[in-house]
């Protein structure tokens, strides 16, 4: 336990929460999660567990410096980024990538070849070509070298999601978001995606071989249950940090059966 | 009554409302044109040059065959008008105070805003209900950069251009429909006319004119489209508001200007 502690006072912090509330500013009288408080350390792999309208996309919103906490304080990489300096937010950001669920938010006028490059060369200030090489990194890495001209439309679930996750390691950040990833997904493309989350987190060449700090939500707890990892809940407005493994299988809420599904019911 | 009033009330309080949120907007599109002017040039010109041949070469072909019309018809009006009281040699003047003061620059901004300006609040409407510009933010890149900067630059650039392609074949076809009328006005002595009544108060004029209409069509189009929240549903309505809040804008800047070139 101390040479955890230890472990964890040598990390850097990547996120800290210190009681925060979060939700819609447009409706600040009704938070959707009251009290966050928690730190995310550099390297470290958390699962946030919680059903339907939860806040599970509201949290990680936040965490993408989407949404402003209602109240509380936040810190990323030990600053403030909505502090009155702009700049600042957007150079937090850029050490942010974020994966949306469904495969969404990606430019419906763009190519899939253009959606992983615009921020590229947007914050870099170069063409196409001269980003190819970076391209077909991520391309190869997200196993889809076939579809670089096709349109966000064309494509299935399946691989508008793999191309959101490209985009978002576009400018290898150092923490990497999930909403919900295996939302949708056949069984295979989940253990695609539980592979590839677990290189990016062991640290891969896609991402500078360096350890990326990973951050899913998921209405599924189970095909993420692994040791070394982290665990959280969301459930009726509140946050509760549960910890390792050991104390998500010593969990005793009756709830948590939801979101475990079938692992906590066979136990 | 009370009714009433309070509708009445509830117009007044959204137009303000509006022209407050339109003019928060005008002014952070022109902070975010000066503070990253120069940056990401590799993906901002070719939206640029993208906005201008969607809004200015696209259009080419239409605004050709208005200002056709438009010669025929105001010199169809003109030519019957001064013949009958002998006053043929207005001829020109009339085409300059009617077609390069008032309706090239007001028509041409019109014709823009009704193809361009409702495809843009549709097509940002769209990437705002989508959440695509929470997308972008969430890769640092400034929406208000990459969305509209390009497009006020372009629309100013292309209604700018078009105005003076209309002004040009109106005051061509205008002569040949003299020529078809056998007025007894020979092309230098028209040509006489349009010089003589053109000051350069009006080059001044046009070109302040298509900018400024330019700039409004790209910041109310893009304000209904992105600068609230919308669900899918509500990009119509938006489309519709724009083109009203649109054309009333034009209609007061071109008032504005009115005015001013009377006083000069």
């Amino acid at each position: 336990m101390a040479a955890n502690q230890t472990k964890k006072d040598e990390q850097v912090c990547c996120v800290k929460l210190q009681e925060t509330d979060l939700g819609l500013e447009t409706m600040a009288e009704a938070p959707l999660i009251k009290g966050v408080s928690w730190e995310i350390g550099s390297g470290e792999f958390w699962v946030v567990g919680g059903m339907h309208r939860s806040g599970k996309s509201t949290l990680l919103s936040t965490l993408g410096m989407l949404q402003k906490p209602l109240s509380g304080r936040m810190e990323l990489f030990g600053v403030n980024p909505w502090g009155a300096d702009g700049a600042n937010l957007m150079k937090q950001r850029l050490r942010v990538g974020m994966v949306f669920e469904a495969g969404a938010r990606l430019l419906h006028k763009l190519t899939v070849l253009e959606n992983i490059a615009l921020p590229i060369c947007y914050h870099r200030d170069c063409r196409l070509d001269e980003a190819r090489e970076r391209m077909d990194e991520l391309l190869k890495f997200a196993g889809i070298e076939d579809l670089t001209n096709e349109l966000p439309g064309e494509l299935s679930r399946t691989y508008r999601q793999r191309v959101n996750l490209a985009r978002a390691l576009s400018l290898s950040p150092e923490v990497l978001l999930l909403d919900n990833p295996l939302s949708g997904v056949d069984l295979s493309e989940q253990q695609w995606w539980q592979d590839v989350v677990a290189k990016l987190w062991q640290g891969h060449a896609i991402s500078g071989n360096k350890p990326m700090t990973i951050v899913i939500v998921t209405n599924h707890l189970t095909p993420w249950v692994e040791q070394g990892r982290n665990f959280a809940l969301l459930h009726d407005k509140s946050w509760r940090q549960i910890g390792g493994m050991a104390e998500l299988d010593a969990c005793d809420e009756p709830w948590l059966r939801d979101v475990l599904g079938e692992r906590k019911m066979t136990e | 009554m009370r009714f009433y009033l309070d509708m009445v009330g509830r117009v007044i309080l959204g137009m303000v409302d509006t022209g407050r949120g339109l003019g928060a907007f005008a002014l952070i599109t022109l902070g975010t044109t000066i503070s990253k002017f120069g940056a990401a040039k590799a993906v901002i010109r070719p939206q640029i040059r993208n906005q201008i041949f969607e809004s200015g070469l696209k259009l080419l072909p239409m605004i050709a065959f208005l200002g056709l019309a438009l010669g025929f018809v105001i010199i169809g009006q003109t030519v019957a008008l001064l013949t009958s009281v002998g006053a043929h040699e207005y001829t020109g003047p009339v085409m300059v105070a009617v077609v390069v003061r008032e309706l090239g620059p007001l028509t041409t901004a019109l014709i823009v805003l009704a193809r361009v300006g409702t495809a843009t609040v549709i097509e940002l409407g769209m990437s705002r209900a989508t959440g695509e510009v929470e997308a972008l933010e969430a890769l640092a890149i400034d929406p208000i950069h990459l969305m509209v900067v390009p497009r006020v630059i372009g629309q100013a650039v292309s209604i700018f251009a078009l105005t003076i392609y209309l002004i040009l074949i109106a005051l061509v076809s205008g002569y040949l429909f003299i020529m078809v009328q056998n007025v007894p006005l020979t092309p230098a002595a028209y040509a006489d006319q349009i010089t003589s009544a053109l000051t350069w108060q009006d080059f001044v004029l046009v070109a302040l004119k298509t900018l400024a209409f330019g700039a409004i069509i790209a910041v109310v189009t893009c304000y209904q489209g992105l600068a609230q929240p919308l669900r899918l549903e509500q990009v119509a309505a938006a489309t519709s508001r724009a083109v009203v809040v649109g054309t009333i804008g034009c209609v007061m800047v071109d008032a504005i200007f009115i005015l001013l070139f009377l006083l000069v």
